[in-house]
């Protein structure tokens, strides 16, 4: 880790004894922040060490979200033990999907996530189990803490994905990701399991990213297929992840807290046209910062 | 049999429209190797654009097609001076980003001026049917299906028959080779993403005449223009008209048989398998953009 991943880490610490000197706004924009960095930080495995990009991975955070959401209701499963099956599930159904999509390279395996976020998006829409497009509501959470309690968990979740993300920068794992990221076919001839560890790359993004769909669930205590499915969070974890600097560790969290800031404050001065500025905002990056705010390794 | 027959019809008219509407989608894509998001939009923008003209002008949407087409090439032709020229060279991945902004925000200016409420074209047509045997043909449907045909003929045409078709091709192909001809690889980018453009808000009178329309219908169109161009195959007109028949038999069957609810999700799974297991399309070969 370098001195700003340091600095990213000190602040991620300093926000769990933050809350007693919050209002409810800012505890709830701290909240969105931390889920959008859970994403971007998931993601980054993929495509900052992997160098796959994965448009569609909140395929996984609705599958999550979804699976939490059912066992709920449908089961009357504790909190707990849904969001351990919503997890598991998503990166069960990875694990599946994994080696025939990722023989794809570049924009056909990108567009080929977004397929599969978008059917099961309709799918779920379509179903009765998760009840159609009208969606599902969820119990309300009125145990100690109240809401505080899903900003903790949304902060434990980033601290893991990034403790990951600093494993992978340093372990055997990570170099095995590295290598495919920079020459897969070279990789491969160096007796790396490309298959292998790609899978498991991909595992571990859609792990974090249903888990962060389970909290998301219980928290806005209402779902549907739109809500879930939704491409412009996609949009919104890659632009954190582009801002922040793709491929590093601290990057992500920090890109994720500007973005949320940024949209926050002209969300609140101009709601009509907040949509209008958000693509704005897209185009601007890319076009302006296309290698991250900090730098890229 | 009354019935498959009516629903091939309906097939056959909705997929030749589709066709059409892909054209430009699987052009860009085949030849400036450029997935544009933002493509559902542009047939949304040229929808808006021609109820604007039949409202204010009294314009039939058949008629301000030249305009509509016009408009978007120059609209394209803009878009990729200062947009898509500077993304060209960096990942793909940037450029599906950057698009999707694009569409963000096109979306969001329509919104904004036109509000979120369905619109339609009423054309005085708009009702019409008349029965043909066994068979009901609304006018409309018929319409937009000749309109469709001619157009992607006009498209052949330009592709195969002119200079600046063949040169498209020759870019498509093999960049550097075009270049040791003399075709300027740059000059093609722009001449083909302004007829990409042009032919997404020109299908977009069509699908105003169509059905109603709001805002937001745009990333459906995206995704249907992806499936048609990845069933298909990228950049050739033959491979679009493939595309577009199997999504018209695909849509009208599913929505008959399953309900309109399993419609795009039966799209969506189709695409997703094609992805896996034949990213090239049924009649795809060796453009640029599918390597």
């Amino acid at each position: 880790m370098g001195r700003h991943d340091l600095v990213v880490l000190a602040g991620l610490l300093a926000l769990s004894i933050l809350p007693p000197f919050l209002t409810d706004y800012l505890e709830r924009v701290i909240t969105s922040a931390l889920l959008l960095a859970s994403l971007a930080l998931a993601q980054n495995i993929l495509l900052g060490y992997t160098g796959y990009p994965a448009f569609g991975s909140v395929a996984f955070f609705g599958v999550g979200g979804y699976v939490t959401a059912v066992l709920m209701k449908d089961l009357s499963l504790p909190f707990p033990l849904a969001l351990l099956c919503g997890t598991l599930f998503s990166g069960l159904l990875a694990l599946l999907i994994a080696p025939p999509v990722m023989r794809l390279k570049s924009h056909y395996f990108a567009i080929t996530t977004l397929a599969l976020q978008l059917a099961l998006g309709e799918l779920v829409a379509n179903l009765e189990v998760t009840g159609g497009a009208q969606g599902i509501n969820l119990p309300i959470y009125r145990g100690p803490g109240g809401y505080l309690i899903f900003y903790y968990l949304f902060w434990t979740l980033t601290l893991v994905a990034f403790l990951i993300n600093a494993y992978v920068e340093r372990s055997t794992f990570g170099y095995a990701l590295k290598a495919i990221r920079e020459d897969e076919v070279a990789a491969e001839t160096l007796g790396v399991n490309t298959l292998l560890f790609k899978t498991a790359s991909f595992t571990l993004m859609a792990l974090i990213t249903g888990c962060s769909g389970g909290i998301y669930a219980y928290w806005i205590t209402y779902i549907d297929p739109t809500s879930m499915f939704d491409p412009v969070l996609s949009v919104k974890m890659f632009v954190a992840l582009l801002m922040g600097g793709v491929g590093t560790v601290g990057g992500p969290v920090a890109g994720a807290f500007v973005l949320e800031v940024v949209s926050e404050t002209l969300w609140g001065q101009f709601p009509r046209v907040h949509g209008l500025i958000l693509g704005l905002l897209i185009v601007l990056i890319v076009l302006i910062i296309p290698k991250g705010i900090w730098r890229r390794r | 049999m009354d019935t498959v027959l009516q629903l091939l019809v309906e097939s056959l008219f909705l997929g030749t429209f589709y066709a059409f509407m892909s054209l430009g989608f699987s052009l860009t894509w085949g030849v400036l190797n450029i997935i544009n998001l933002a493509y559902g939009s542009y047939i949304i923008l040229g929808a808006y654009l021609a109820y604007t003209l039949h409202i204010y002008l009294g314009l039939d949407p058949v008629l301000s097609l030249p305009l509509s087409f016009t408009g978007g090439f120059l609209l394209g032709l803009f878009f990729q001076r200062f947009l898509m020229n500077r993304v060209m060279n960096l990942e793909p991945f940037m450029v599906l980003i950057l698009t999707f902004g694009l569409d963000i925000f096109i979306a969001n200016a329509l919104n904004l001026i036109f509000r979120a409420d369905i619109r339609s074209i009423d054309v005085p047509y708009a009702e019409r049917s008349h029965l043909l045997g066994p068979l009901i043909i609304t006018e409309v449907k018929a319409l937009v299906f000749v309109l469709s045909l001619i157009l992607t003929a006009l498209v052949y045409l330009l592709l195969h028959r002119t200079w600046t078709g063949r040169a498209i091709r020759a870019v498509a192909l093999d960049r550097e080779g075009a270049r040791t001809v003399g075709v300027s690889p740059e000059k093609i980018f722009l001449i083909t993403s302004g007829i990409g453009t042009g032919i997404a808000l020109a299908s977009g009178n069509l699908y105003g005449v169509l059905q109603g329309f709001t805002p937001f219908d745009g990333g459906m169109l995206t995704v249907k223009a992806f499936l048609v161009s990845i069933v298909g195959g990228l950049g050739r007109v033959e491979s679009a008209v493939a595309g577009g028949l199997f999504l018209g038999v695909l849509e009208v069957f599913t929505g008959f048989y399953l309900g309109e609810g399993w419609k795009f999700f039966a799209s969506l799974i189709v695409m997703f398998l094609f992805l896996i297991l034949r990213p090239r399309g049924l009649l795809g070969g060796k453009y640029y953009g599918e390597t």
